[in-house]
């Protein structure tokens, strides 16, 4: 768990890092992610699904965050079809990072069902 | 005469849902508690017989502690409906009982539906109708808002209970000593006159549940059951048994409790963090402005583009000078001005409206709660500046739910600084002319600083109101859900559906008002000594040296009316050829712009605002006090925004 988390919080640095000069939603926004991630490995022994909460919200973050670069790259397509512009910019990166994280979340909601069934 | 339907429940059951249900309405439903601030009222046709549904505000008890407490009591008083339709939560059914023990004690005769059924199920907790149905003689139905279960065995309850002329008769035993209090006051009660409207029995109760400082009663009669009884210790007796007859009926509520879905508790221990969630709140702002900048932005131009053409045609096809000038230059390009910025405006309502859908919001309440403090508001009093985002008018209302007068006050006085959608079209205008690169970064400055303007001012003001009175903010966390499409839809277009009514209605006088005003008295052969031109600069002096000439004063000297008028002024007086985005450019710096904007931010609230703040304070003193107040601080801001962004930008 820690591990996942902690991996996750790094890619989200340095993907803040990478946006800081160029865009300060995506910048902003993967230091939060990074944060909430980096959050979870420290321990919470009053809260037994501490870490596995962390895990979840960061990439519902992440997850929202890939959502937006779609809708954004498909509204640039229009205003480039309208007015001849340049050609979108699409973020491959935050779609990556979104998958990854959409495929933690099932994998962690899997795990806590899993817990869930055995104590009931 | 129709028959008369009252609907109340704890906030946030789903009361308003079932009210558009009962009486095909389309009220705005919202996932927050406090959306009903006034009673709204409907009629419902059950069976060829014409009802009036009243929705009252969402309270836990008739206690009379805040005003839509008070609101609810003195109706169920005064108005005594034909049927209470008491709407519970089938997730927390015990915190209904309360109140609803509180309508039986009045004899009122109650309907009781237990809703969100199909959440209920969803979690294994199934509702024994049968054990509260017959404990407390009432009729029970299960009803989910959401999928339209229940409502027609509803209609029929309502039906039946008002068929029935009997007497109703609730048949609670109460432990003895209450019983022997009630007997007692009862007589002492049937001597006075004025009590003749009163339900006795229930005046006795509220004695013993509130004490002798009420104002139900006179002094003779206190000082007459003060010296008879020990009121203190029969409260404690009545409001043990109280909870011990709630716990018990909420135990047997419950064939099967089920389980708990944890998936909520996750999300709440992270979006409830001290710090990590304020900046999750931060970023969903964010994520929401970026939003209704980046989607909306191909819609808005496609309309600009619309309205360009049409100007032209117009002008080009009318061949009498001032009538072609009244519709190309005022009447398309003012009302057009301000409807290219539909696309932003109802894009940005249908995010807001998925964070309040969704339940989040209520939790940047709970979270923010500590701040507020600080500046002498609570939790509940942030969630009417949060109303203030979409209108000032609904969330001034809204102040009746706090219950501290000074806080209330402070609250009214300061909610014209919460940034209303209104002022939308102007900053959205400002901000893709001068700063289409950091557009939602601009939107989050200004929201944050509108946020932060309420608070002070809201601090300044309790500093010179006298009450020392403090009650902690409790707020129940309204349950996470993916908002329909359909609700969503209903938000947006519930609150865009003004600037429609607006553009037709008050952008259209003023757009043709300010025509002529530029276009005489000189037949709009020179604009700079038109009437409009003298109103602008006779403000000149005042605002030369924050970069704005007399058309930036003239826009915002008819914006007092309505803040859209701002821009519908603006798309009028800057007509020299070029676009209105253009055109501001060759007028303003950005330094000057960004000023401007925080200046829109401030100041004057509109007319239906202040008409509100009258209404609310019963002050004219008060209104004199707002006009002043939000222009000084709005002049002050911008001055401090324009030195500031001059070492920035």
């Amino acid at each position: 768990m820690n591990s996942k988390l902690t991996i996750m919080s790094i890619f989200g640095f340095a993907l803040a890092g990478v946006y800081v000069l160029n865009d300060l939603f995506y910048a902003f926004s993967f230091l939060i992610i990074g944060f909430v991630f980096i959050w979870g490995v420290f321990k919470n022994k009053n809260i037994w699904y501490h870490s596995s909460a962390h895990l979840i919200v960061g990439a519902i973050l992440s997850l929202v965050l890939a959502a937006y670069e779609v809708i954004r790259f498909l509204s640039n397509i229009l205003v480039f079809i309208m007015e001849d512009g340049e050609f979108p910019l699409f973020n491959y990166p935050i779609i990556i990072y979104g998958v990854i994280s959409y495929t933690l979340f099932k994998m962690e909601m899997k795990a806590l069902k899993d817990k869930k069934n055995q104590i009931n | 005469m129709s028959k008369e339907v009252a609907l109340i429940g704890n906030p946030n059951v789903g009361k308003t849902s079932i009210f558009n249900l009962l009486t095909g309405t389309r009220q705005y439903v919202a996932n927050w508690p406090g959306v009903t601030v006034e009673r709204k009222v409907g009629i419902s046709n059950i069976n060829g017989e014409k009802y009036r549904i009243v929705d009252l505000p969402g309270i836990y008890t008739l206690s009379a502690n805040s005003e839509d407490e008070k609101v609810a009591r003195d109706f169920f008083i005064n108005e005594a409906p034909d049927t209470v339709l008491l709407i519970a939560d089938a997730l927390n059914l015990e915190r209904t009982f309360y109140l609803l023990l509180q309508l039986i004690e009045m004899n009122l005769p109650v309907v009781l539906a237990i809703n969100s059924i199909d959440e209920a199920e969803e979690k294994n907790k199934i509702v024994n109708t049968e054990v509260i149905s017959k404990t407390l003689n009432i009729p029970v139905v299960l009803t989910s808002a959401k999928k339209n279960i229940g409502i027609d065995e509803l209609k029929e309850k309502i039906e039946k209970l008002n068929l029935n002329d009997k007497e109703i008769y609730y048949d609670i035993e109460y432990p003895e000593k209450i019983k022997e209090f009630i007997r007692k006051v009862e007589e002492i009660f049937e001597k006075d006159d004025n009590l003749k409207a009163f339900n006795k029995k229930w005046l006795a109760l509220n004695i013993i549940e509130f004490g002798l400082d009420t104002n139900l009663i006179s002094d003779d009669l206190k000082s007459e059951i003060g010296k008879n009884f020990d009121v203190e210790k029969l409260q404690e007796l009545y409001i043990n048994w109280k909870f011990e007859f709630i716990t018990s009926i909420s135990e047997t509520a419950y064939l099967s409790k089920g389980i708990d879905w944890s998936l909520r508790d996750m999300l709440d221990h992270v979006f409830t963090h001290k710090v990590l969630g304020i900046f999750i709140y931060i970023l969903a702002l964010f994520m929401v402005f970026s939003l209704t900048f980046t989607v909306s932005a191909p819609l808005s131009d496609l309309l600009d583009m619309g309205f360009v053409a049409l100007a032209e045609i117009v002008g080009n096809t009318i061949e009498i000078d001032w009538l072609s000038s009244l519709l190309s230059d005022g009447i398309i390009s003012g009302v057009g001005g301000v409807l290219v910025f539909i696309p932003q405006i109802f894009t940005l309502f249908f995010f807001m409206g998925f964070l309040e859908e969704s339940g989040y919001l209520p939790r940047a309440a709970f979270l923010v709660d500590k701040l507020v403090r600080k500046f002498g508001l609570s939790g509940r009093s942030f969630m009417s500046i949060i109303l203030g985002f979409g209108c000032n008018v609904p969330a001034i209302m809204s102040t009746k739910a706090v219950s501290n007068k000074k806080e209330r006050i402070a609250l009214i006085l300061s909610i014209p600084f919460a940034s209303c959608s209104a002022r939308l079209p102007v900053y959205i205008l400002l901000i893709s002319a001068f700063f289409s690169t950091n557009a939602a970064t601009i939107m989050l400055l200004v929201y944050i600083t509108s946020i932060f303007l309420v608070l002070i001012s809201a601090k300044i003001i309790e500093l010179f109101i006298k009450d020392k009175e403090s009650i902690p903010f409790t707020i129940e966390m309204p349950r996470f859900r993916m908002p329909t499409f359909r609700n969503l839809l209903l938000y947006t277009w519930n609150r865009g559906k003004h600037f429609l009514e607006k553009a037709g209605g008050i952008i259209l006088v003023a757009s043709i008002l300010v025509w002529a005003l530029t276009y005489f008295p000189n037949t709009g052969q020179d604009i700079t000594t038109s009437f409009a031109a003298m109103i602008g600069k006779f403000f000149e002096p005042l605002t030369d040296h924050l970069g704005w000439d007399w058309r930036i004063n003239t826009g915002l000297f008819f914006g007092v009316a309505a803040k859209e008028i701002v821009v519908s002024t603006y798309s009028t007086l800057f007509t020299g050829g070029s676009s209105l985005v253009v055109s501001l450019r060759n007028a303003l710096s950005p330094q000057s712009a960004l000023a401007l904007i925080f200046f829109v931010l401030a100041y004057i609230p509109c007319f239906a605002t202040l008409g509100v703040i009258k209404s609310e304070t019963r002050s004219n003193k008060l209104i004199v006090f707002t006009l002043f107040y939000t222009t000084i601080v709005a002049y002050l801001l911008a001055n401090l925004v324009y030195y500031v962004s001059g070492w920035i930008l």
